[in-house]
């Protein structure tokens, strides 16, 4: 009902969301996390197979040759 | 929840699951570097070890080595000196070649004078020989001419002297007619002493033979055989005398004549001090 915006009789007044603590943890996390990603992902790159930034979400091969991007 | 709430919840959501995909792959990535870093320690390792032995094989072959390359630098340097000598032996050679094709050329030049030079002189030969075969003809010519001359001349002299002894029996014969016809005689003694058998000739005064052969006839008589014949001019009835040394030996009067020997008969000998007739001893013509 309310979609079609219509207001019922009775129902509790509606208040405005604002950011909270929990919004500013979040926000230290995100940053945390995007940090550590980037830097796993520089690491990942050098030990991957490949190289590249996908080559760090890859797995060496068991039975081949293990081949390294040169420094 | 605000917004900007979900909207971080949702990003951190997301993060979280990249962020667990990198870290799944990083250590399983780590784990096989690890464990093919331990392999190629492994490996390097016994490489390590073959490389020490190899270079203790590497050592001692290179030892060996050089002791072959000192011993073939050595060789090398005989081998060296060898070559120096022999190139110098062989620039001798070569200097002696051209000197002996030098010496060949001049031979060769003398050679050709030589050559030229034998055929002139035997050129000069066959005609000297042609000029000898004409003048031995022209002498053969002449000794033959000489020789039919000197046999005639001895018919001549035969025939002379045989006149003259027929003229000498013809003479005795007259005396002994005229003695017979002054004394009346017969003419059978007459006959006798004109057949003129024991009358001898003389001998050529240049007489000089050999007695080969000394025999006794059938009547005991001497025979001898003398080196001489009617080339030396000599005839039945010849007497000749037979020396040795200064002393005479007999008197011979020849009965057989032949061109180079003659046989006469023993009829007088030395009494005493003679000695036996000899072969070797000379024959001389005799006086009458």
């Amino acid at each position: 009902m309310s979609q079609m915006g219509m207001q019922m009789p009775g129902r509790r007044r509606q208040t405005t969301a604002t950011p909270n603590v929990y919004t500013g943890l979040l926000l230290a996390s995100v940053a945390a996390l995007a940090t550590a990603v980037v830097f796993v992902a520089l690491a990942g790159m050098k030990i991957g197979p490949g190289g590249d930034v996908m080559g760090a979400f890859k797995i060496h091969p068991p039975d081949a040759r293990l081949e390294l991007k040169d420094p | 929840m605000h917004i900007l709430t979900k909207f971080l919840v949702i990003l951190a959501a997301v993060l979280s699951v990249l962020l667990s995909g990198l870290a799944i792959a990083y250590t399983s990535n780590a784990d096989r570097l690890v464990t093919e870093i331990s392999v190629e320690k492994a490996r390097a390792s016994e490489a390590q070890a073959l490389s020490a032995a190899s270079a203790a094989d590497l050592a001692r072959v290179r030892e060996s080595l050089e002791q072959k390359i000192g011993a073939l630098e050595s060789e090398l340097t005989q081998a060296t000196q060898s070559y120096n000598e022999l190139e110098t032996e062989n620039r001798r050679l070569l200097a002696d070649n051209k000197r002996l094709d030098l010496k060949e050329a001049t031979y060769e030049a003398r050679i050709d004078d030589f050559s030229a030079q034998i055929d002139a002189f035997s050129k000069i030969v066959e005609d000297a020989r042609t000029d000898v075969t004409r003048l031995q003809n022209e002498q053969l010519k002449s000794i033959s001419k000489e020789i039919d001359l000197t046999d005639r001349i001895n018919d001549l002299e035969g025939q002379l002297e045989v006149a003259l002894e027929t003229n000498r029996a013809l003479q005795e014969q007259l005396v002994g007619l005229q003695d017979q016809v002054a004394q009346g005689g017969t003419g059978t003694t007459i006959a006798a002493r004109a057949n003129g058998r024991d009358s001898v000739l003389r001998a050529p005064e240049s007489l000089r033979a050999r007695i080969t052969d000394v025999q006794k006839d059938v009547d005991n008589s001497v025979m001898v055989s003398i080196n001489a014949g009617t080339n030396d001019l000599l005839k039945e009835r010849m007497k000749v005398n037979i020396v040795r040394g200064n002393d005479w030996l007999a008197s011979v009067v020849l009965v057989r004549v032949d061109l180079n020997e003659s046989i006469g008969r023993v009829t007088l000998t030395k009494a005493t001090g003679g000695g036996p007739i000899e072969i070797g001893d000379l024959v001389l013509a005799a006086d009458l």
